[in-house]
């Protein structure tokens, strides 16, 4: 096990090496060893990096989509990177065609990034040892004899079961994010969402490289999957897409 | 055009001496005249005048004249007089083949100074090509004609190159007075339009197709073809109302007057078809959009100048062609200087050529750190289609020299421009990569969420709990049992006790008296108050008490209760005091009987 540590940690310095020095895409290769071996949130990050800066070399068609992808995966690790945050951020910013987004209500966006800004793990233990605390709290309101133990033990406790049941709730919406895996990124160049799951079927948008995708995993048709961005709802090709 | 000669009559003579206006001396004859008509040759002059000497008319054949008339009036506008005067001279001549002469100035004397006139160029049209059967049937009458035209100034352009389009009435044999507002122009497509101002309607001679006509031009825009390719421009319409001379012939004085019809004629233009080449594909990098023909020049305001004066660099852009449509040229300025929006001020006119007028840029920068620098050459490119290629200009390039050192915002605000100075952002890129050792690697959770583990997490401590609260609550609910009950006999068992006590005090037992008046007090509290005898004693039952709100004076009998009970056992004491004893401790028993302890 630690002689595997120490292989890892060259493996990612020589691709640091090779990123400093400007050799972009065998740094690329290398940090794809490096996470094959063991995923971690540095090596997706510089990883990201990476692809952007092939993307801006030579624009080729897909680095930026891949640079997407390693930023989102390294902030599935660790949400609160702030250079991960910021440099995906400004990927997203060359993606083409700027989508209208989704007329979301204000609260539902600020709860969402609420609930990224945590691990699914971290979420759950919060709201289990709430629910503990909670528990605790109205064994103090019953038997205790002070009266402002009373009074702290049941607002307490009032307060820690809303936070446990909130929490609770973000890890299942993390849960069935990350289990089913419904976020994808698009691949390729330009795709156009079809209305039905078939070439013939009508265009109703197109779709640039980099985009963010939600799959809808109970509708896929052989090769065809129902993805939704935004208020938009239409079908394209799985091969067309990668799921973070 | 029947009409051979108009005669101006003398109005009136004024004997007035005409005031000291400058001398005016005039010809004039129709610009446009038709081989074998007659026209009239006019000189005028506002004074009195002699001695005119016509020039010899080489080109025409003199007919009659000089008719000689004068006019004079005399007005009064708020007392204050002002008189004219015209004294006219009317030649009839003849032209004799077709071409475009001048007619020399001719003098006259004032005063005895001479005057000379301007010279007059006329055209001359051809006759009119009479029909082959018209020349047989020897009638007179006119043929009455009109139509429209539709002119283009250029037929092959390229693209975004100005073409003129004109619209023009044709008409002979009648009289046209005026157009009327219900028209249709065509949409135009593939062409940014630009309409110029109506010139002044004024009749013009022609030559077309072999005839005179009477001409006018009734619409003029201004197009800029977007695409290249075969473009149709769709007909227009308009109505015209003419008048028309009457055929039946009413031989009457009045003729001229009355016999003419009014009539509402449509017309149409025809449409046309304009080829749009494309612009050639080797475009400078430089290239502005501008299609035409175009000069530039620049001026600087201050090539030596202090830190944070500010530089004004102005661009002219002359010419004519799409000017309208010119993008502004971006100069590079060197580093260190703060560069504001360029300011642009047009002044265009529409011209047949196009959109001509200049385009004057200014662009202000303000060096903010001292240095040597050069601002280099703009370059200006556009299309000549005089040429036929792409053009390139320069403007010369500028040294500057800016004394004095950057300095802080602070001592600078008064001279600055610009008060706002904005964080300066070079260029934006990724942030770096991570090149620590420390690793976040992805830890598989440790229970799944929904899973077995997952619910237990939250299940155990739950159950201990309720097992708890059980526990607890049958505990209590026990301890709650005993006290009630003891709570509720309390009385009874103090009644009891002091039954005996008053048997004792009547048989005089003081000894065992006291005992039972104790026992009765210390059972009574420790029942009433839920506390173990054992845990009771003098010094805490106090505080007990006062706690349960019980007042002052109870708590003081019940210690003296207590304290005698204790030491009268053994000391010699009277039955008053027993009597007054037993009194005291079945009032304290009813007092805290009567209070929920």
């Amino acid at each position: 096990m630690k002689l595997l540590l120490i292989f890892l940690s060259s493996l990612f310095l020589e691709a640091n090496t090779c990123y400093t020095e400007g050799n972009f895409t065998e740094a690329a290769k290398k940090y794809e060893q490096s996470i094959a071996e063991q995923p971690s949130a540095e090596v997706y990050y510089n990883l990201g990096n990476t692809y952007f800066k092939l993307y801006e070399q030579d624009s080729l068609r897909g680095n930026l989509a891949q640079s997407i992808l390693a930023y989102e995966r390294a902030l599935r690790i660790q949400p609160a990177n702030e250079d991960t945050q910021y440099n995906l951020e400004y990927a997203k910013s060359k993606i083409q065609g700027k989508i209208k987004d989704a007329e979301s209500f204000f609260l539902s966006d600020w709860l969402k990034s609420i609930r990224d800004a945590l691990l699914q793990q971290t979420w759950t233990w919060m709201s289990i040892s709430l629910f503990i605390f909670m528990l605790v709290g109205i064994f103090l309101f019953a038997y205790s004899k002070t009266l402002w133990l009373r009074k702290t033990a049941f607002y307490g406790s009032i307060v820690a079961l809303l936070i446990s049941i909130l929490a609770c709730l973000n890890a299942a919406s993390l849960h069935k994010r990350d289990s089913q895996r419904v976020e994808a990124i698009v691949v390729k160049g330009e795709v156009v969402v079809k209305s039905s799951p078939a070439e013939s079927g009508t265009d109703l948008f197109p779709l640039y490289e980099g985009v963010k995708v939600i799959i809808d995993n109970d509708e896929i048709v052989d090769d065809w999957c129902c993805v939704r961005v935004g208020n938009n709802k239409g079908w394209m090709r799985l091969e067309d897409l990668e799921r973070i | 055009m029947k009409r051979i000669l108009s005669i101006l009559f003398v109005c009136g003579f004024s004997l007035l001496a005409l005031g000291a206006d400058d001398v005016e001396f005039k010809a004039s004859a129709p610009a446009q005249v038709v081989v074998g008509r007659p026209f009239q040759l006019t000189y005028s002059i506002n004074k009195s005048a002699k001695d005119l000497r016509a020039p010899e008319f080489v080109d025409f054949d003199y007919l009659a004249g000089p008719y000689t008339s004068q006019s004079s009036s005399t007005t009064y506008v708020n007392g204050k007089r002002t008189s004219s005067f015209t004294l006219t001279y009317t030649y009839m001549l003849e032209a004799k083949k077709e071409g475009t002469y001048t007619i020399e100035p001719a003098t006259i004397k004032v005063d005895g100074t001479q005057y000379t006139s301007n010279g007059v160029r006329v055209k001359v049209l051809p006759p009119d090509q009479e029909p082959a059967s018209a020349t047989s049937t020897s009638n007179p009458e006119p043929q009455s004609e009109v139509f429209l035209r539709t002119i283009l100034s250029k037929t092959n352009v390229h693209e975004q190159e100005a073409i003129l389009l004109t619209y023009k009435i044709y008409y002979t044999g009648l009289e046209v007075g005026q157009l009327t507002n219900n028209f249709t122009l065509p949409e135009f497509k593939g062409f940014i339009k630009q309409e110029l101002e109506q010139n002044q309607v004024q009749a013009e001679m022609e030559h077309y197709k072999g005839k005179n006509y009477l001409t006018a031009e009734i619409y003029r825009i201004l197009l800029f073809p977007q695409n290249s390719g075969d473009v149709t421009i769709d007909p227009a319409r308009f109505e015209a109302v003419v008048y028309v001379q009457n055929r039946s012939r009413i031989r009457s004085i009045f003729d001229d007057f009355y016999a003419t019809t009014t009539q509402l004629r449509q017309l149409e233009a025809p449409g046309v078809d304009v080829h749009v080449d494309p612009l050639p594909a080797n475009k400078p990098a430089s290239y502005s959009g501008g299609v035409g023909e175009f000069s530039i020049t620049s001026n600087i305001s201050n090539t030596e100048l202090q830190v944070n004066e500010a530089l004004t660099l102005t661009l002219t852009i002359k010419g004519s062609g799409n000017l309208k449509y010119v993008k502004t040229p971006e100069i590079e300025w060197p580093k260190g200087f703060e560069v504001y929006d360029p300011k642009v001020t047009n002044d265009f006119q529409n011209t047949t050529r196009g959109i001509s007028g200049t385009k004057t840029i200014e662009y202000l920068a303000i060096p903010r750190s001292g240095g040597n620098y050069t601002l280099p050459a703009i370059e200006f490119s556009y299309f000549d289609t005089k040429q036929d290629k792409y053009n390139t200009l320069h403007t010369p390039e500028y040294s500057l020299t800016i004394s004095g050192t950057a300095t802080t915002e602070h001592s600078n605000k008064h001279t600055r421009v610009v008060p706002e100075e904005q964080e300066q952002v070079l260029g934006e890129d990724i942030r770096h990569i991570y090149t620590g050792k420390e690793r976040t690697p992805s830890i598989p959770a440790l229970m799944e969420f929904g899973s077995l583990k997952f619910w237990m997490c939250y299940l155990i401590p739950l159950c201990l709990t309720i097992i708890l609260f059980i526990i607890f609550r049958k505990k209590i609910k026990e301890n709650a049992d005993i006290n009630l009950v003891r709570y509720k006999k309390a009385n009874k068992v103090a009644q009891r006790r002091l039954k005996t006590a008053k048997r004792l005090l009547r048989e005089n037992n003081k000894e065992l008296f006291y005992e039972e008046i104790e026992r009765a007090s210390w059972t009574y509290l420790s029942d009433r108050l839920s506390i173990p005898t054992a845990e009771l004693n003098k010094e805490n039952i106090s505080q007990v008490l006062s706690d349960k709100g019980v007042s002052e004076k109870t708590i003081q009998d019940v210690n003296n209760v207590l304290s005698t009970a204790e030491f009268a056992r053994y000391a010699p004491t009277t039955d008053y005091e027993m009597q007054k004893m037993y009194e005291l401790t079945t009032q304290i028993i009813n007092e805290l009987e009567g209070q929920k302890l």
